[in-house]
This record gives C-alpha cells, sequence and structure tokens, in this order.
C-alpha cells in the first residue's frame, strides 16, 4: 500500500496525536502510525498531573501553556477529562528543602505563576489529612490532574474528527532519508508494506524513538527506563491536591471515582522490561508516610510505563542538523503527558514555519552534540 | 513487622490437588507448609461445612479425610491466607509475599506447588447483574457452607456437570428447583462421540452415581431437567423475578419460536471452569491455549513441573479435570516437588500411573463433550454490561474494538475491563469468548488479591 | 448445634448463626442487595467465594470488605451503601 500526506506522524500517543490535531488544524494532511489498536504506553499509564509549578523556566512556561491548551481542548470537544484544579503540594520534610522551595517560588511569580510557601504549622492547618512530619511545602493553586486516558483519547478522536489518518496496528521500520532529506517511511500493517510519501515526518515514538533514528544515523539520547505505579480501590474522598515528595520519592493523587493513584519519583534506567518488581511495589507504599489516611486501603493494581529519559531530563523537539523534514519529539522524561497540547500545537507551528508560541529553543536535539 | 519463614515444600492451594501434594511432600521428610485463602481447607469440591445444620455428605467426608492426611503428615497449614506477590529466586527457591487477614509475612520455599484450582465461567448476558443472579458454586458454597438457598423459586441455565449436583443439593431445603437447563445436548454429544464416552466413562463409578443420583432425585422432586436449552435473559427490575429460556440449536443460538418465561426468584449460571492460573503466571510460567482443557493452561513437563524451574503444578489450574485426577497430580507434583526441593529421586507407582491415564480420558471426555458453542457469545447485547466491575458494556468493548484494539491488554486499557477490584477474573474470559480476541490474558502483576497499604509498606 | 451470633446492619441487629459469612447472615435475613454501584444498580452476592467482589460493605469501619469470606463476630457492625431490601 502506498499513501502519501504532507506530514507522516510517529506515535499515535499525546505527543504524536496533538501534533497531528494542530497540523490538520493549518491544514496539514496527516497520517498517523501507531504500533497498537489506540495509545496504549507512557500517554496513558501516567498519573495524569496537570501542573506548571516545581520545573525548569522553560518547561514551566511550556506548561503554563499546555494547561490552556487542556481547558481549550476540553471545553471545545466537550468531552469531560475528569481535569480536577485540586493543586499540586510540594512537600519538604526538612527545612533547607523548603528554603530551596522557597527559591523557586521567586522564578515562578517572575514567570507569573503564583505560588506560596506554607511552613509546618500552614501545613498542618491548610492540609490536615497529610503526615504531621512534613517541614513545610509549596502550593500551587492552580495545578491539578485530569484522567490521561480520557485526556489522551480525547486529542486522538479530536485528530480524527480533523480529518487525520490513524494507521493501526502499525510498525514502523524504516525512515526513508535521501541525503539531507527525509522523504517519508515504511511500515509493516496487518501483514503488508506500507510506503508513505511525505515531506515531513515527525517522530514522536517515546522511548522507541532512539532506535528508528539510529537507522538513518541521528543518534539521540534517550534512555527507556520503567517507571512504576499502582492504585488503591476507591475511597472516599481523602485528597483534593497532587501530593508530591521529592525526598520520599513517591507522589499521589485521588482520582475522581475515589481510587488514590501513587507513583515513584525514581526509575529502573536502561529497559523496556514493564514488570512490576516487589521492590517497586513496596516503595510505593510509602505514600502511606505521606498521607496516613491510605494505611487500611487496599492496593488493587500495579502497571509501569516507560519513559525516556534525556540526560538533563529536558525534552527533544526539532529538527536535528542535516536532516531536513524530520522533526523529532521525544524524550519528555516522564512529563510528557502534561506537556503534550504544547508539544503538539509547536510541531506544528514549527512544521507550517511559524514563530512558535513558546521558545523551545532549549530543547533542540542537537544540543547533546560535542561542539 | 512481617513474619518471614521458609520450608523445603510450600503448596498455594488447599484444595483436592494441593492437600494430597502437601500429604505427599510431608511423608517423604519435606518441611511442608499449605497455604489457603479460604478459613477452612477443603477447596471448592470438597468444601467443609461452615455453619449448616445440615450432616456432611459423602462428597465432604471424603474431603475430611484428604485433610485428616494431609496434617497427619506432618504439614503446617496457613489458612485465611492469600498469595499476593512471588517470585522465583535463583537456584529455584521461590519467595512469596502473604496477608493473612491484613497482617504480612513471607515465605521461602525450596520448590512450589502451585494448585490454585479454577474460577468458574460466567458468560454475560441480559439482565444477568440483577441481584439474585449467582454462580451456581456460590449457590452450592451458601448451601453446603452456610445452611442458605438463595431463593424460594431457583432456575439452573448453564452447562456442565457443577449446576446438576448444587440443584440437587438444594432439594430439602424449602427451596424450590424450578428447572434445571443444559445447553450441550448431552445424548447427542455422547453419541457423536462414542469412543471418547465409553473409555471417558469407564471406571468412573463415583462420578456417574454422583451425576446420576443428582438426576435422580431431581426428578423424584418433579423437577424437569432439560437439555439443549439454555437462558435467554434474566427479568426483573431490581431483583430476579424471572427468566426468559429457549431451546437452543447445536451453536448454542436460541431457536426462534421457542422462547418462553420462567418465573423464578434466583437464577444460578455456570458455563465450566476456567483454570486459575494468575499466581503461576506471575511466576513467568509458560502458557497455552487449550480450550478443551477450559482455556489458557501452563505448560507441563514430567512430575508435574511448569517452565519454572522449582515450580511445580497439579488440579485444576493446571487444565480442568475434576476431584479424581486433581488428587492424582497432587500426588505427582508433592513428589515432583520433594525430588527438587531435596535433591533427591522420586517415582510414581505403576497403579497410580494407571489411574492417571484413566483420569485423563476422563478430562478429555469432559472436555469435548462440554465444548464451549459460538452461540454463548452472542447472548449479550449491546447494553448489557460485561465487566460487572466497572459496568462496561458489550458495545464500548465492540467500539474499542472497531478503534483498532485487537488484544486482551488493549481492550483493558481502553474499556477499563479487568480493572476492577476482581481484577478480570471474571470478566476477562468471557471478554474473549465474545470478542474471539488473540492472544493471551493480559500479564498477571501483583498484587494477586487487593493487599492493605499498611501491610506492604516497609516498617517505619 | 449452632450458637447464635448477633451482628450489626446499618444499625439495626441482625442475627446470624455462628460461624457464618456476613453474605449468609444477610441473604437469611432477607436482603438480595446491598452495595450501589457507580452508576446506581444494586448488586449483592454473585460469585459467593470472593472473587468478584460485588457483595463488599464497610465491616468494622473498613471498606470494600467482601461479605462471602468474612465470618460473623459477636457485635460486628456492618454499613452497606444501599442496594434493595
Amino acid at each position: 500500500m502506498r499513501l502519501t500526506a504532507s506530514v507522516a506522524v510517529i506515535g499515535g500517543g499525546i505527543v504524536g496525536s496533538a501534533a497531528a490535531l494542530y497540523l490538520a488544524e493549518r491544514g496539514e494532511n496527516v497520517v498517523v502510525l501507531e504500533r497498537a489498536g489506540g495509545p496504549t504506553q507512557a500517554s496513558v499509564r501516567n498519573a495524569g498531573g496537570v501542573r506548571a509549578q516545581c520545573r525548569n523556566r522553560t518547561e514551566r512556561r511550556l506548561a503554563l501553556a499546555s494547561i490552556a491548551l487542556w481547558r481549550d481542548l476540553s471545553a471545545r470537544t466537550g468531552v469531560d477529562i475528569e481535569y480536577r484544579q485540586g493543586g499540586n503540594l510540594r512537600v519538604a520534610l526538612v527545612e533547607p528543602t523548603l528554603d530551596a522551595l522557597a527559591a523557586e517560588a521567586v522564578e515562578e511569580a517572575e514567570d507569573g505563576l503564583a505560588t506560596e510557601i506554607w511552613d509546618r504549622a500552614a501545613l498542618r492547618r491548610r492540609a490536615p489529612h497529610l503526615s504531621p512530619r512534613f517541614a513545610g511545602a509549596k502550593y500551587c493553586a492552580t495545578d491539578g490532574h485530569a484522567n490521561p486516558i480520557l485526556a489522551t483519547w480525547m486529542v486522538v478522536n479530536a485528530a480524527k474528527e480533523a480529518g487525520v489518518r490513524y494507521l493501526t496496528g502499525a510498525d514502523v521500520t524504516r525512515l526513508d532519508r535521501d541525503g539531507d532529506r527525509v522523504r517519508g517511511l515504511r511500515a509493516i500493517a496487518g501483514g503488508d508494506v506500507v510506503t508513505v510519501e511525505a515531506p515531513t515526518v515527525v517522530h514522536a515514538g517515546g522511548p522507541w524513538t532512539a532506535e528508528l533514528a539510529a537507522t538513518i544515523g541521528v543518534r539521540l539520547p534517550l534512555t527507556p527506563a520503567r517507571n512504576a505505579m499502582l492504585v488503591s480501590q476507591g475511597a472516599p474522598p481523602l485528597l483534593a491536591e497532587f501530593v508530591s515528595s521529592h525526598e520520599l520519592k513517591v507522589y499521589l493523587r485521588q482520582a475522581r471515582a475515589g481510587q488514590v493513584h501513587v507513583g515513584g519519583v525514581f526509575t529502573v534506567d536502561g529497559t523496556f522490561d514493564q514488570r512490576v518488581t516487589h521492590e517497586e511495589i513496596t516503595h510505593l507504599a510509602r505514600a502511606v508516610e505521606i498521607l496516613p489516611g491510605l494505611r487500611r486501603l487496599r492496593i488493587l493494581r500495579t502497571w509501569a510505563g516507560t519513559l525516556d529519559l534525556t540526560p538533563d531530563h529536558v525534552p527533544l523537539l526539532g529538527t536535528p542538523a542535516g536532516v531536513g523534514g524530520y522533526l523529532v519529539a521525544a524524550g519528555f522524561s516522564g512529563h510528557g503527558f502534561c506537556l503534550g497540547p504544547v508539544i503538539g500545537r509547536t510541531v506544528a507551528e514549527l512544521v507550517t514555519g511559524e514563530p512558535t508560541s513558546v521558545d523551545v529553543t532549549d530543547l533542540h536535539p542537537d544540543r547533546f552534540l560535542a561542539c | 513487622m512481617s513474619t518471614a519463614a521458609s520450608c523445603d515444600v510450600a503448596v498455594v492451594g488447599a484444595g483436592a490437588a494441593g492437600l494430597r501434594a502437601a500429604a505427599v511432600a510431608a511423608r517423604a521428610g519435606a518441611s511442608t507448609v499449605l497455604v489457603d485463602a479460604y478459613e477452612h481447607p477443603g477447596g471448592q469440591y470438597y468444601r467443609q461445612p461452615a455453619s449448616t445444620p445440615h450432616p456432611p455428605s459423602p462428597t465432604q467426608v471424603e474431603g475430611r479425610r484428604l485433610v485428616e492426611e494431609a496434617y497427619a503428615a506432618g504439614m503446617r497449614a496457613r489458612t485465611g491466607t492469600s498469595v499476593w506477590d512471588a517470585a522465583a529466586g535463583p537456584g529455584g527457591r521461590v519467595t512469596l509475599w502473604l496477608t493473612t487477614g491484613d497482617r504480612p509475612s513471607t515465605l521461602e520455599c525450596g520448590a512450589l506447588v502451585v494448585a490454585t484450582g479454577a474460577h468458574e465461567r460466567v458468560a454475560p448476558f441480559p439482565g444477568w447483574t440483577l441481584p439474585g443472579v449467582y454462580t451456581a458454586g456460590a449457590v452450592q458454597a451458601l448451601h453446603k457452607g452456610h445452611g442458605v438457598a438463595v431463593g424460594e423459586r431457583v432456575l439452573f441455565a448453564g452447562s456442565g456437570p457443577l449446576p446438576l449436583v448444587a440443584a440437587a443439593g438444594l432439594l430439602g431445603t424449602g427451596a424450590r428447583v424450578v428447572e434445571v437447563l443444559e445447553a450441550t445436548r448431552l445424548a447427542r454429544a455422547g453419541a457423536r462421540h462414542p469412543w471418547a464416552t465409553a473409555t471417558g466413562l469407564w471406571r468412573q463409578g463415583d462420578r456417574l452415581r454422583e451425576g446420576l443420583g443428582s438426576a435422580l432425585r431431581l426428578r423424584r422432586a418433579g423437577t424437569p431437567m432439560r437439555t439443549g436449552w439454555g437462558i435467554v435473559r434474566a427479568l426483573g427490575d431490581d431483583r430476579v423475578e424471572g427468566a426468559v429460556v429457549a431451546r437452543l440449536d447445536g451453536d448454542w443460538r436460541p431457536v426462534a419460536g421457542t422462547e418462553r418465561t420462567v418465573s423464578c426468584d434466583a437464577i444460578a449460571t455456570h458455563y465450566g471452569l476456567v483454570p486459575a492460573t494468575e499466581l503461576l503466571r506471575l511466576l513467568g510460567a509458560g502458557i497455552g491455549h487449550r480450550p478443551d482443557l477450559g482455556g489458557w493452561v501452563p505448560a507441563m513437563g514430567p512430575f508435574m513441573a511448569t517452565s519454572v524451574p522449582g515450580v511445580f503444578a497439579a488440579g485444576d489450574c493446571t487444565g480442568i479435570g475434576g476431584a479424581g485426577l486433581s488428587v492424582l497430580e497432587g500426588e505427582l507434583a508433592g513428589l515432583g516437588a520433594v525430588a527438587y526441593a531435596l535433591q533427591r529421586q522420586q517415582r510414581p507407582g505403576r497403579r497410580r500411573l494407571a489411574a492417571l491415564r484413566r483420569e485423563r480420558r476422563f478430562q478429555r471426555l469432559y472436555g469435548t463433550i462440554f465444548a464451549l458453542r459460538r452461540g454463548l457469545a452472542e447472548l449479550a447485547t449491546a447494553e448489557t454490561v460485561v465487566c460487572r466491575c466497572e459496568e462496561v458494556t458489550r458495545a464500548s468493548v465492540g467500539a474499542a474494538i472497531a478503534a483498532g484494539a485487537r488484544t486482551a491488554s488493549s481492550i483493558k486499557a481502553v474499556t477499563r475491563c479487568g480493572m476492577g477490584p476482581c481484577q478480570g477474573r471474571i470478566c476477562l474470559p468471557a471478554i474473549s469468548q465474545l470478542t474471539a480476541a488473540a492472544g493471551p490474558p493480559p500479564e498477571a502483576r501483583a498484587p494477586l488479591v487487593p493487599v492493605p497499604f499498611e501491610a506492604v509498606a516497609p516498617c517505619g | 448445634m449452632s450458637s447464635t451470633v448477633e451482628i450489626e446492619v446499618d444499625g439495626r441487629p441482625v442475627p446470624a448463626r455462628a460461624g457464618a459469612s456476613v453474605a449468609a447472615a444477610l441473604l437469611a435475613s432477607g436482603r438480595v442487595a446491598w452495595r450501589t454501584t457507580a452508576s446506581g444498580r444494586p448488586r449483592g452476592v454473585f460469585c459467593g467465594i470472593g472473587v468478584c467482589h460485588d457483595c463488599t460493605a464497610t465491616v468494622d469501619s473498613v471498606p470494600a470488605v467482601r461479605t462471602c469470606v468474612t465470618t460473623v463476630a459477636p457485635g460486628m457492625r456492618v454499613e452497606t451503601d444501599g442496594g434493595a431490601s
């Protein structure tokens, strides 16, 4: 089968689908190639955090823009993605951590993001359901969380409505590089070879991006890493905020149906293996040290996703030098869900040559090339 | 603080297979621990009375003997204890993470026998989520274990020997069994496989007595029993008030014009058994699809060894075969586990091997006669809930497949089927029937049963 | 001969046979459903052996307890979230 498109997108997760949607809205003829039957990887396995606080400057600006896009997408599609702005709370066990958070708050204020520092007493007063062990916290009232499965599917369906063609069960096996340009790709779908001719290829394949990119001589410093999560049975309301502790290396939030989702601020690097070990489950159960009310609730399920880590944990976005028509959007290092819409819009802006709404020069993949 | 223990042979599941495996292992000198989720050993088939006023049945007496034999052999039992995580370590040692009424502990063993039995297979039909619809096993458990009858006018509809036996069990409790419907046209099926029938039933006197005895008692009580009939839907607003039943063709599809309404206040449904392989799959045992044995079953080697060194399996979790076969397999697995854990040679007796061959013939007959037919998957309509926990309808599953979901895992990810507290045990076999879905069940992951955070969190 | 145990269901005393499951006691007391699903539908016992989680109730303040595999104890407090009686 031969297809032509103006843009071929590799990867049907949140990033690829958002890119496809915003490209289609700019009049591009888009085809998305997705290996599974729909989004099944990181996009739908995360805790759904939608936050702007506690990020580096570039990602903070991207997140602020992305949050606005999430609200816009939900409003115009009419899809309820269980988005709740219950606040994000970064708790600190010791004073030095709180001091560092206070410094971050100053920078956040400069960028127009309002965050508050709560000392021990304020934390006890404002969040009495949390453990009294913390020295304080930084709180961002406008942050929150959504349901990543509903949210990703909302974007996929919006893209389809906008005319994007989705080829599912399609494994991309080759990128067609002709000198200094990429002109398309080849995939196997349903046992048949599919050739797609497209002057632009957007590569949003998560941790699987590096292997395929290497076949056309593009070295992307992506490390696959397992990140596990667990979910409790449904419970009465215990927690409005998305709470995270980088010292205990665990975070949690409560979904609308009542299940508490717990994730870890730790990864098992260098593997695509998604089997969760006993040690990871034991570690995640430390969420009880943040929310004592969790003790008697039952853990119902565990799962893991595979992150694509870059050396600086900042995403890769841009066209590597010497490979025209090939745009990499990967390496989200665990931040891909929240940033999905704004990355998608930025991809569309880059492809159509518009000035980007957020400056993404810091994200260029070539920053890792030896100078 | 959790407690840690170790032993030579651990057996998980105290049904027919597990009890015999534990007895054999303990008698051979291995320190043996038998773990079971329920308060009393016996499993489903040999369920011991907990609070019933009725005298024990012959089956319960048989079960009691197996239990006593296991205790007398010197095994230690940990009842009311569930395995929620397990890992096969180097050198074949297996670590089990357990909870006993929410109290954590670990058990490390030199060899493990998994004898986790089977779940009942259910097929969604319109109205099956109404209160008053039970599995045949639930009816039996409530009656045998607690002397409680699920209703006053009970309809049994499904396929397999269990509903017949469960129905006969209800007689004399004050509940009236209004009808017993078996979807398989038994006489026709038997006639189509004469050799399998003859050889399969050879020397199965006890089994035949149980089945025929149940049928005779029901006949004496005036209960109509029909083969080639089945339920089409349950009726009622907030509870069962009746059912629509119909004659079925050879593919189990309702025959037009034969539908009639049955007045009842409880429905017992059952469409065979599904091997419970969650623990085996969590340990990484290789599995294969054997519809004749109930679905996905572990690949088995000599002495009931699985593909994981040090892990053995026995009983219905290796393929549905009934109590007689389970006991024999338990013996073999027990011998295999002892040999592995204590580095010894074991050999089953010639009579045992002959008995095993005989039971396997029955197993093959059972799988042939009671095979599921295509029409079963067509009972559910678009609005019928197929995942009870998450209330996912058949229409949602269909939409997921239309959108490209091909495997059980991706159907689960997209529709949420299997993400509820039953962890897919009830719905996933039904969904794989409904969708003729490709491939094995989604990967088994800990926790195998919901486990409290405080039982898992490290102390401190 | 078995003795009787008294448990409390939704604030009311319910007699039960010693050794019975909470579900058996609820059924014997005439209730067929005692849980309401997210979409508002009633549920009671389905599988009877602790697999399906349809029969759950809050027992002694612990939520989501499977009543069919929980034995009654004197003074046990069972709180259901509805279902039909």
